[in-house]
């Protein structure tokens, strides 16, 4: 064996003996968003371990550039239009509520919306 | 008798002021390199107080981010974090909780517990802490890159070991730019000085929380020179009553009541320096991710230089004129701090 080679390799021996290995746990991926339905809203998609709701551009107001959502009283956060915000699993028929609560530029409030979920058709 | 201008007083008065506290910013960058030879020790998490569980009440329950006028600054520059790498060393992280669902693959959790023990989050704190700074909706920069390191366990209790090798992980990452740490013990650790002196020198920065025991004894790592040391206050910018104080204090921020994501999808307020720091490191996130967008090809040592003195220069001056224990440079000025950036 080359003695360069050799030096190498014990150099990264020491270096890996000293650099503690940590143990990894990657995140699951998030679901793919369908199509968001243009008579709705909101743009529900319910994945495997996740829902991924959208506010429709359409049904927010023209001064809008943010909105904060809760669902079933439990605030997510504030998010920009465009956004997709993941919920928890929400199964097909349970019902529920999403508040939305649009804000200006500088996220004062405009409006507050209130969506049953469900839709009814 | 001499002819007093009171618009001349006021000014040597302001004028002095603003000397004295240039005088504190130079003096806090000479200390950016001393050190101090210590053992090593426990280290903790530090415990947050608890304020209930689900909060129904949307109005204020982001109080932190009308603070940083948080909106103003996403629209306004068009910048959420992206580009920037955020180590956050604490109880791992629940990568299932749909505040993380927008990282993917991209959101590691790293044990350094040793054994077989996992990176995923049991004890909650974690999850609060890489929330605050990267959570969706919840997070001051959501597009930021966030490596979770994980040193203590479910019940919040680690070593200086496990601490110090996930920092010397992060002295590796040459991508790396904060360092998250709102944990630590009233005990040094001199191994652990020294790996922190070391990504200062490589141009991390490492934003420590004071701790909550409202004490002025040294608390590490928050008590080491070349960190930036997070004291907490509440919405109406006064000290939170838990917060430690002391001349290592750099900055303040929103702690008191502060909402993020827990374990199981939840949410919930908690209140302590924990949290306060996090904010400052998620704005810190949102600096550099400006300023790199800006100047692309910026050494990380120039930008964490830069993003720094912009901070603590635009730090809304809080309790007595200039530095002072318990605030430090003063309380975070968002808009201020962004516009401080723009000149860079």
């Amino acid at each position: 064996m080359r003695l360069d080679l050799l030096v190498n390799l014990l150099f990264l021996g020491v270096l890996s003996c000293c650099v503690k290995q940590p143990n990894v746990d990657p995140a699951p991926a998030p679901p793919p968003v369908d199509v968001i339905p243009e008579d709705k809203p909101l743009g529900i998609l319910r994945g495997a371990n996740v829902t991924a709701v959208q506010v429709v551009p359409k049904y927010a107001p023209e001064n809008a550039v943010a909105f904060k959502l809760s669902y079933n009283n439990v605030l997510y956060g504030m998010f920009t239009l465009s956004e997709i915000v993941y919920l928890p699993v929400i199964p097909e028929n349970e019902k529920g509520r999403v508040e939305i609560y649009f804000l200006d530029s500088v996220g004062d409030p405009i409006v507050q919306k209130t969506y049953l979920i469900p839709f009814e058709d | 008798m001499k002819d007093v201008n009171n618009n001349d007083v006021a000014k040597e008065i302001q004028d002095s002021e603003a000397k004295k506290i240039e005088k504190d910013r130079k003096k806090f960058f000479e200390h950016l390199g001393h050190l101090n030879k210590k053992k090593s020790v426990v280290i903790q998490k530090i415990s947050p107080i608890w304020e209930g569980a689900a909060v129904p009440k949307v109005d204020g329950t982001l109080y932190d981010f009308e603070y940083l006028h948080l909106l103003k600054l996403w629209t306004q520059y068009g910048i959420r974090g992206q580009g920037v790498n955020v180590y956050v060393i604490d109880s791992g992280v629940d990568t299932s909780h749909p505040s993380f669902i927008h990282h993917g693959s991209s959101l590691v959790s790293a044990s350094f517990l040793g054994g077989q023990t996992s990176g995923v989050d049991g004890n909650g704190h974690g999850t609060w802490v890489c929330g605050k700074i990267g959570g969706q909706g919840i997070g001051i920069a959501p597009r930021c890159k966030l490596h979770s390191l994980r040193t203590l366990d479910d019940a919040g209790t680690g070593s200086a070991e496990f601490t110090t090798a996930a920092l010397k992980w992060v002295l590796k990452q040459e991508d790396a730019h904060l360092v998250n740490m709102s944990l630590g013990s009233f005990q040094p650790s001199a191994e652990q000085e020294k790996i922190l002196d070391q990504l200062r020198k490589a141009g991390v920065l490492v934003v420590a929380a004071a701790g909550n025991a409202n004490t002025n004894q040294p608390f590490y790592p928050a008590y080491y020179e070349g960190l930036l040391a997070v004291s907490a206050i509440d919405r109406r910018e006064v000290k939170a009553e838990f917060s430690n104080y002391g001349g290592h204090i750099d900055i303040s921020a929103p702690g008191v009541a502060c909402y993020g994501p827990y374990l199981k999808g939840t949410f919930r307020k908690l209140s302590g320096t924990s949290m306060a720091t996090p904010i400052v490191t998620g704005l810190l996130t949102l600096g550099l991710s400006y300023l790199k967008i800006r100047h692309p090809d910026m050494a990380r040592i120039d930008l964490r230089d830069a993003a720094l003195q912009a901070l603590l220069s635009s730090a809304k001056d809080l309790g007595p004129a200039g530095r002072d224990v318990f605030f430090g440079f003063g309380g975070l000025n968002g808009p201020a701090f962004f516009d401080l950036l723009s000149k860079v």
